[in-house]
């Protein structure tokens, strides 16, 4: 492993208001290091978004706070325990983000240089912000970066600001790029092309990246380790070979199974019975158990904890046994039988 | 680039004006045709007048040939300025309403100009406190804007300030003795009028800004510009105010014509020498021609105020007039 | 919204609208989400109030609203004339329970007209699109343009102030809003999304009509038209303040026109019409307001 660049230690988050306050994220632990291109995915609703938003405290909305957890970045210190003036110094200079959905995200009153300008005040005298805005472009792969600079949002297509966001967020050369479902919202091709991007940059400046997706092909693709989310909680840890060819947790073998690839044949493809538990009355023990197909006893009372496998950790009771793999082998069979 | 984008625009935008004021015309058109008496009674009254003068009129407004013809004649006078002549003050009515038009243009800016300094205010300290008193207390001026009759607010104030306190006088534009010295002579008489006009647009501003405002902060590409550091204030200044501000100004422009409407009451109540006053007499004494003639003013400068709105709106925001 | 900029809201919605309670009928819903805010409710009860008071006006008043006499500019408290007397010796008070027939009638019915006939256009315009909606958007962007109370005056002025031709009158230059959201909700009828709809969901088209689109474009109809009923008592005011009202009747704006000249001498010949008008407006503003809120619920931020 790489040095460790972001480390989040038991991160929690919840609601704030009124009402009793509803966990999202609970005791979620995951590491970046230089140059490694992480992936943190799950389904929506499973709260990667909230703890990508949580490291900056960058939340989307008012009604949620960082409840408990460390969030340490090197040679800065616990983000967690900073004051809003300290983490803006973080924001952009060490951490860059980029998010979903490039045509929200960007100032439509604003020009394109101006917007990736932005982050440069204050740490590059002005004169210089033409020159390196431009760098920057041509960085990303932008035609005719000149006359770029002075165009509006509306007039790009959407990979194109998709690209011109991460130019500005990467402007001071931060270590990490926290990239929220960056392809989410653009056309498949397009996808391809801002991944293939992303990974150039992380060769090329030493990134660390953490990727969050719900897509478990991007996944295979871009990254060198990943965490599995399900209702808050890290289910199961692994680098990304070892998690394709030998997963060790039930809810990461269902999602594999409902995924088609050229290895998959259409008569072990299934979908996971049941539905994500409400966040304000989780269940005990194991927040899988209701839907699993190999729970014991045990998975309704306690809590398992990340148990270590090869190349990584998963949190289920049963993560050591050889058989986990065919966890859902009857579940496949009923279901293509019926149909 | 840019600068052809606009011009085009302004083309188009001036064109479609173009049906809205033709049919503005054929309305005016149609209700001196539908009035009660025949047209000449409208235009001319029933003041006893010379057969030459009714001759006159005939052959002006060609009375005497089929409809569309009397339209075309009838656009053509408009375009040159001719609209009939007031019957009981013997005057044409274009001139009568030149005389007059400065005065609500007066009174109707510095209306909107205070209604827009203190419904911006307003609505900045409604959206910054939001959830906390003064936000409560906005939303209520808004409600009561929206509810209380400016003319009955406009003789409140004179009951307050002018009958009971003194401070300020009840009417005119100007006293006898000094007469029309100029814009500070004016001003205490401008005051009272002034604020009861505004009321109703504080509240549509104060509303618009604080909605506006709430929206743009809770905007993801703030989100964006914090990623990058940005510091509070820098985000109000580069962002949230610039994108606040369309929806306001449009609504600004969009309901010149409720405070044109608004300033025929309170010129009414505070016998302010404009348009709106001359509306009221002319209605009093059965003014026919001077009512029409005031209804197409006052039509045309409503569909011009949109124009303008809409052409600033594309001046301030590259995205209007694109094709999504 | 995007799929990530609110994980927990939309969790919290998803699960809101999914499991935990069962559906109910939509006006049901309508009730409570309304009779949760006091104020909307409180507005409610003085509005029937109100009605009350113009239903039964003859048998409230203490005079004939019509009857001068000598006990002209009387303040108010004086004998048995409980708000005053105006400059003829008119009862306020009988004048004050009287004219309510007048502001609610033409504001009910103004709002009734204009629903009618902006549904009318909405919907040919919604339906059929094409040139039809075209030509029809231009008559109602035109309508929107006029200067609404302008045009009002100057027609009545010309026509005649009987209570019909206000009411005619003020309906014409109302209709718009309600057309433009009727359209919006018919149009919805011919989009890709419905189709789909019909068919992802197995749901008849009829179903789907009747049991989300109506609903959502009737709770519009609906909040406007509250919202037109205090438009139109203002601008009924506005008339008859001009003088314009009808001569027949006794109303709110016709006293305040009285009222204008003896402002001096009477100040209860202006304040109590309109306090009365300024209060029946609010109501509707804020019952319109809370039936918005509780028709159309948004995923709001919980504070």
């Amino acid at each position: 492993m790489t040095e460790t660049l972001l480390r989040v230690e038991n991160l929690q988050v919840e609601t704030r208001g009124r009402r009793r306050p509803v966990r999202l994220v609970d005791g979620v632990s995951l590491e970046v290091g230089v140059g490694e291109i992480v992936g943190l995915v799950g389904e929506s609703g499973c709260g990667k978004s909230m703890t990508a938003s949580s490291i900056l405290q960058l939340f989307p909305t008012d009604s949620v706070r960082l409840a408990g957890g460390e969030i340490s970045l090197k040679d800065a210190g616990r983000l967690d325990q900073m004051s809003s003036d300290q983490l803006r110094k973080v924001r952009g200079v060490r951490i860059g983000m980029v998010f979903q959905d490039p045509s929200t995200y960007l100032d439509p009153l604003m020009t394109i240089g101006k917007q990736v300008a932005e982050g440069l005040r204050g740490h590059l005298p002005k004169s210089q912000h033409p020159a390196r805005v431009l760098e920057l472009l041509k960085q990303m792969g932008l035609p005719d970066p000149q006359q770029m600079m002075k165009r509006y949002p509306h007039e790009l297509s959407g990979g194109q600001r998709q690209r011109v966001l991460i130019a500005a967020a990467l402007a001071l050369e931060p270590d990490v790029l926290i990239a929220d479902e960056p392809t989410t919202a653009l056309d498949v091709t397009i996808q391809a092309e801002i991944l293939t991007l992303l990974k150039s940059l992380r060769d090329r400046l030493g990134l660390g990246i953490l990727l969050i997706t719900h897509d478990l092909g991007v996944v295979a693709e871009m990254c060198d380790r990943v965490y599995v989310m399900y209702a808050g909680r890290v289910a199961e840890t692994r680098d990304v070979e070892s998690l394709f060819a030998e997963p060790r947790h039930p809810y990461t073998i269902g999602l594999l199974h409902g995924t088609l690839s050229p290895d998959t044949r259409p008569e072990d493809m299934f979908s996971i019975p049941g539905s994500v538990p409400d966040p304000r009355a989780m269940p005990a023990g194991c927040r899988f158990n209701t839907r699993c197909p190999v729970a014991l006893d045990k998975c309704f009372a306690d809590q398992p904890p990340l148990i270590d496998v090869t190349g990584g950790a998963s949190a289920c009771w049963r993560a050591e046994e050889d058989t986990i793999g065919q966890a859902w082998d009857q579940t496949a069979k009923e279901e293509n039988n019926v149909a | 680039m840019r600068q052809a984008e606009i011009a085009l625009f302004i083309a188009k935008r001036m064109l479609s004006a173009l049906p809205l004021l033709l049919g503005v015309v054929v309305v005016n058109f149609l209700l001196i045709q539908l009035a009660p008496g025949d047209p000449i009674t409208v235009l001319v009254g029933d003041n006893p007048v010379s057969e030459e003068y009714l001759n006159q009129i005939r052959a002006e407004f060609g009375l005497d040939k089929p409809v569309w013809e009397q339209l075309w004649i009838y656009v053509v006078q408009i375009l040159h300025g001719n609209l009939g002549t007031s019957y009981s003050r013997h005057q044409p009515v274009t001139e009568l309403l030149l005389d007059r038009a400065g005065n609500t243009l007066k009174l109707t800016l510095t209306a909107i100009l205070l209604a827009t300094v203190v419904g911006g205010l307003l609505g900045v300290l409604a959206a910054r406190f939001r959830g906390r008193p003064i936000d409560a207390g906005t939303q209520t001026v808004t409600l009561l804007g929206f509810s209380v009759p400016e003319f009955w607010l406009g003789q409140i104030l004179i009951l307050l300030f002018a009958v009971n306190l003194q401070w300020l006088p009840s009417g005119g534009a100007y006293s006898i003795r000094t007469g029309d010295a100029g814009f500070f002579a004016t001003l205490n008489y401008l005051i009272l009028p002034a604020v009861a006009l505004s009321f109703r647009y504080v509240a549509l501003i104060s509303r618009m800004t604080r909605a506006s405002l709430l929206e743009v902060s809770n905007a993801d590409f703030v989100t964006a510009a914090r990623a990058r550091g940005l510091s509070d204030g820098g985000i109000l200044r580069r962002h949230t105010l610039k994108n606040a501000a369309p929806p306001v100004i449009t609504v600004i422009g969009y309901n010149f014509g409720f405070i044109l409407g608004g300033s025929v009451m309170i010129e009414t109540v505070f016998s302010w020498p404009g348009i709106g006053r001359l509306l009221y007499e002319s209605i009093g004494s059965r003014d026919y021609p001077v009512l029409i003639g005031i209804l197409l003013v006052i039509s045309v400068t409503v569909v011009i105020a949109n124009l303008i709105t809409d052409i600033v709106h594309m001046l301030i925001d590259p995205r209007v007039g694109q094709k999504a | 919204m995007t799929d990530n900029s609110s994980d927990s809201t939309l969790a919290l919605a998803t699960v809101e609208r999914e499991g935990l309670r069962p559906p109910r009928n939509r006006f049901v819903e309508a009730w409570s989400g309304l009779s949760r805010s006091k104020i909307a409710v409180a507005s409610l009860v003085f509005i029937i109030l109100v009605l009350l008071m113009g239903a039964f006006a003859p048998l409230l008043q203490t005079n004939d609203p019509f009857a001068g006499g000598k006990d002209a500019l009387l303040p108010p408290l004086s004998g048995e004339h409980l708000l005053g007397t105006d400059h003829l010796g008119r009862d306020i008070w009988s004048q004050l329970v009287n004219g309510a027939r007048v502001s609610l009638m033409v504001g009910f019915s103004v709002a009734a007209a204009a629903t009618v006939i902006g549904i009318i256009v909405g919907a040919l315009a919604g339906f059929y699109g094409g040139w039809i909606d075209s030509l029809l958007m231009r008559i109602t962007e035109f309508f929107q343009t006029l200067p609404r109370l302008v045009l009002a005056l100057i027609i009545v002025a010309l026509f005649g102030s009987s209570v019909t031709m206000l009411i005619g009158v003020i309906a014409i230059l109302s209709w718009p809003q309600t057309a433009r959201v009727v359209r919006t909700g018919f149009m919805s009828l011919r989009s890709v999304a419905f189709v789909d709809a019909a068919r992802v969901s197995g749901m008849p088209r009829t179903a789907i009509i009747f049991r989300e689109i109506l609903p959502n474009v009737l709770a519009s109809v609906v909040v406007i038209a509250s919202l037109d009923v205090g438009a139109a008592i203002l601008t009924e005011a506005s008339l008859s303040f001009f003088g314009l009202g009808d001569p027949n009747l006794v109303s709110w704006g016709g006293m305040l026109q009285q009222a204008q000249q003896y402002l001096a001498q009477a100040w209860w010949m202006a304040v109590f019409p309109g306090v009365a008008i300024a209060l029946i407006v609010l109501a509707f503003n804020i019952l319109g307001d809370g039936l918005n809120d509780a028709l159309n619920p948004r995923l709001k931020e919980r504070a």
